[in-house]
């Protein structure tokens, strides 16, 4: 993996984000407690003199990390953040594709419904999967929380769409042209609280976060932010590989984005 | 680093995926899991299918939506942007390549395939969006014994036709077989009559001799404002600086009503600075509380906009538009939305036949013309050639997209 100019990819993201935060009335952010939102939310308080100043949303199905717990609690209130934190069930006979599917948007769509959001900032990656690459940076969905990309908004230029009338709300992708490297770089530079999951532990370390149920850790002695660094820039297995979900079809995730998960 | 971004050009079916895929491989430039899971099963294997994702994609071999992937070559970093070839996805080509610092077009040799209407409308739009250097790669080559004839034949049609567009970009043409990775990162042996560099090699010399940063003029400020909030007591005006340099006490003017201000306080990236230059996301706090909002222009103090309300453009419309609904027509420049009052249509030109013709109530579906437009309200734009950021427009009907153009 190469590195990018991350001074770049800051000012197009800080313009992103300064411009979903004016055109729409009621904005909030998804916040994993990952590497890439929590990027994402720093570079929102540098857009805006120090504040966040959108929710932020948290799809919690219980049985996230513990670390992860403590790293938001500590984060929400060193950053005074207001944190929305939407539970989502965990119906037992489902696994991966469905779990992460059906439990997590069916919470992300009662707290979409009761807030009367229009906007929502998803700190997704163009290199994270082949589908994720043909996303626009303002993206329509509609009630059902589909994503109808086959017949995408144009977006020439820096123009991106409006809210179009059949469409509930615009996911806004600030982050779609960093890569993973360029988002540890930018951790190191600006020096962004991180999840400690992230950092090697007796050998292992994760590299994606989801739930305890479909992470699994990878071997890896990256105990540093430079370690990780040094570790991508060598590798060429998949950032996703320890995510179950991505696993199972080969079209899983556009079935996921059809139907609206994150 | 720099990442030079290179639209991948052509008619449906001359094999753009096929190029974009194996030139992936070739250079090490995806992982090895990406190219596992592009086999699909039951199916010959087709390189396409790394970037040519969702699965209605891959069942019927074509290119829905635009894709990115990257190439790393030689320590430089490209990103290939892959635009659908069908003419009914030209939406999704153009919002492909409207930011292309190069372009590589494709052009089959097959029988049947050739240089067609929709290669044409690629290149002019190509040609509108500003790129600095264009490789053709004649593909197929493999399918006519590597005939150097034929790639000759191929190089004076596309020439003919960059030649009656008055394309002024440089040009070069390089003979490949996509599928068989001929000519992509290395010369190939079927085709020692071809002494000039690999597609790959072309893409390292553009990168070198011309790439250019958007082009804006002399150094006078020109920021537009995205949003203005208020905090603790002031007003902050997040802008985007296009242009220029500002610094705390300079004096700049506000458009629309030309009303002077001096900057009391400056922010960039969430910390108080003396100074800052173009391209960079800025917020600034002014002396006074003038009349300023979304969408309004800062000034330094000594320039003024090229135009206001009223402006001449080149246009390209995916969709028909007549003369007469002007009214119904808006346009949308960094994210402004400007009605338009009137305009007047004072030619046209067809990018597929040539064909040109003065006056008109309406410009067709897929042509080009040059427009006399007057706004609904005041709106500071710049000539596209002086100030690329700040000349360009999307064309709106409602909420359809009908176009793009540039101020003349």
């Amino acid at each position: 993996m190469m590195r990018q100019d991350i001074n770049k990819l800051e000012e197009k993201s800080i313009f992103i984000i300064r411009e979903a935060n004016a055109k729409f009335k009621n904005l909030a952010a998804l916040w994993s407690m990952g590497k890439d939102s929590t990027t994402m939310l720093a570079l929102a308080r540098k857009a805006f003199l120090g504040k966040v100043p959108f929710p932020v949303i948290h799809i919690d199905n219980g049985i996230d990390f513990p670390e992860s717990y403590k790293f938001r609690d500590e984060l929400a209130k060193k950053w005074n953040m207001k944190l929305i934190v939407a539970h989502s069930k965990i119906r037992e006979e489902l696994s991966g594709f469905s779990c992460c599917g059906a439990n997590k948007t069916d919470a992300l769509k009662e707290v979409m419904d009761e807030h009367g959001f229009d906007g929502l900032i998803v700190s997704i990656r163009r290199d994270e999967h082949g589908i994720r690459a043909k996303e626009r940076v303002f993206s329509p969905r509609n009630k059902e929380f589909k994503w109808d990309y086959k017949n995408q908004p144009a977006e020439v230029w820096n123009n991106y769409t409006s809210k179009l009338e059949r469409t509930d709300h615009i996911r806004v992708h600030p982050l779609l042209d960093w890569n993973e490297v360029d988002i540890w770089n930018y951790i190191k530079k600006a020096k962004v609280p991180m999840n400690p999951l992230y950092f090697s532990k007796e050998g292992y370390r994760y590299r994606s976060l989801g739930c305890t149920h479909c992470t699994v850790p990878l071997k890896s002695d990256a105990k540093t932010i430079d370690d990780i660094i040094k570790e991508l820039e060598g590798t060429k297995v998949e950032e996703r590989s320890g995510r179950q979900q991505d696993k199972e079809k080969a079209y899983v995730m556009e079935k996921l984005r059809a139907l609206g998960y994150m | 680093m720099d990442k030079y971004i290179v639209t991948m050009l052509g008619e449906k079916d001359h094999g753009k995926s096929t190029l974009i895929g194996n030139l992936l491989i070739a250079t090490g430039s995806t992982t090895d899991e990406r190219v596992r899971e592009a086999r699909v099963k039951g199916k010959r294997w087709e390189p396409a299918y790394i970037l040519d994702s969702f699965s209605e994609e891959r069942e019927n071999e074509m290119t829905i939506d635009t894709t990115r992937a990257e190439l790393v070559h030689k320590g430089k970093m490209f990103e290939l942007i892959d635009v659908p070839g069908h003419l009914e996805l030209i939406k999704n080509m153009m919002s492909g390549a409207s930011n292309g610092d190069f372009a590589v077009l494709m052009v089959s040799v097959k029988k049947g395939e050739g240089f067609r209407p929709q290669t044409r409308r690629h290149l002019f739009l190509s040609q509108m969006f500003g790129i600095k250097a264009l490789a053709v790669a004649v593909n197929k080559m493999d399918i006519v014994d590597y005939d150097e004839r034929v790639f000759e034949k191929a190089k004076r049609e596309v020439g003919d036709y960059l030649r009656s567009i008055n394309f002024d970009k440089p040009v070069f043409f390089v003979p490949v077989s996509a599928y068989n990775n001929e000519n992509l990162v290395s010369n190939s042996g079927n085709m020692g009559w071809y002494k000039g560099l690999p597609l790959a090699g072309l893409l390292m010399d553009f990168a070198k001799r011309y790439y250019r940063r958007p082009k804006s003029g002399g150094d006078g400020v020109r920021a537009i404002v995205q949003d203005a909030v208020e905090t603790d007591g002031s007003k902050a005006l997040f802008c985007v600086l296009y242009n220029g340099t500002v610094r705390v006490g300079d004096t700049v003017r506000v458009e629309p009503d030309e009303a002077k201000a001096r900057v009391k306080r400056l922010h960039l990236k969430g910390r108080s600075v003396r100074s800052a230059s173009a391209h960079s996301n800025i917020a600034l706090v002014l002396d006074k509380d003038v009349d300023v909002g979304r969408g309004s222009m800062i000034y330094g103090s000594s320039v003024r906009p090229h135009r206001k309300g009223t402006f001449t453009a080149r246009m390209f419309v995916i969709n028909g538009i007549r003369s007469a609904e002007a009214k119904r027509l808006f346009i949308r420049t960094n994210n402004n939305d400007i009605p338009l009052k009137g305009m007047r249509i004072e030619s046209t030109l067809s990018p597929v036949t040539g064909n040109r013709s003065r006056g008109g109530g309406s410009i067709a579906t897929n042509d080009s013309a040059t427009v006399s437009i007057i706004l609904a309200r005041d709106y500071p734009l710049e000539r596209y050639e002086e100030h690329n950021e700040l000349g360009r427009f999307a064309l709106y009907r409602g909420e359809e997209f009908v176009g793009v153009g540039i101020v003349e």
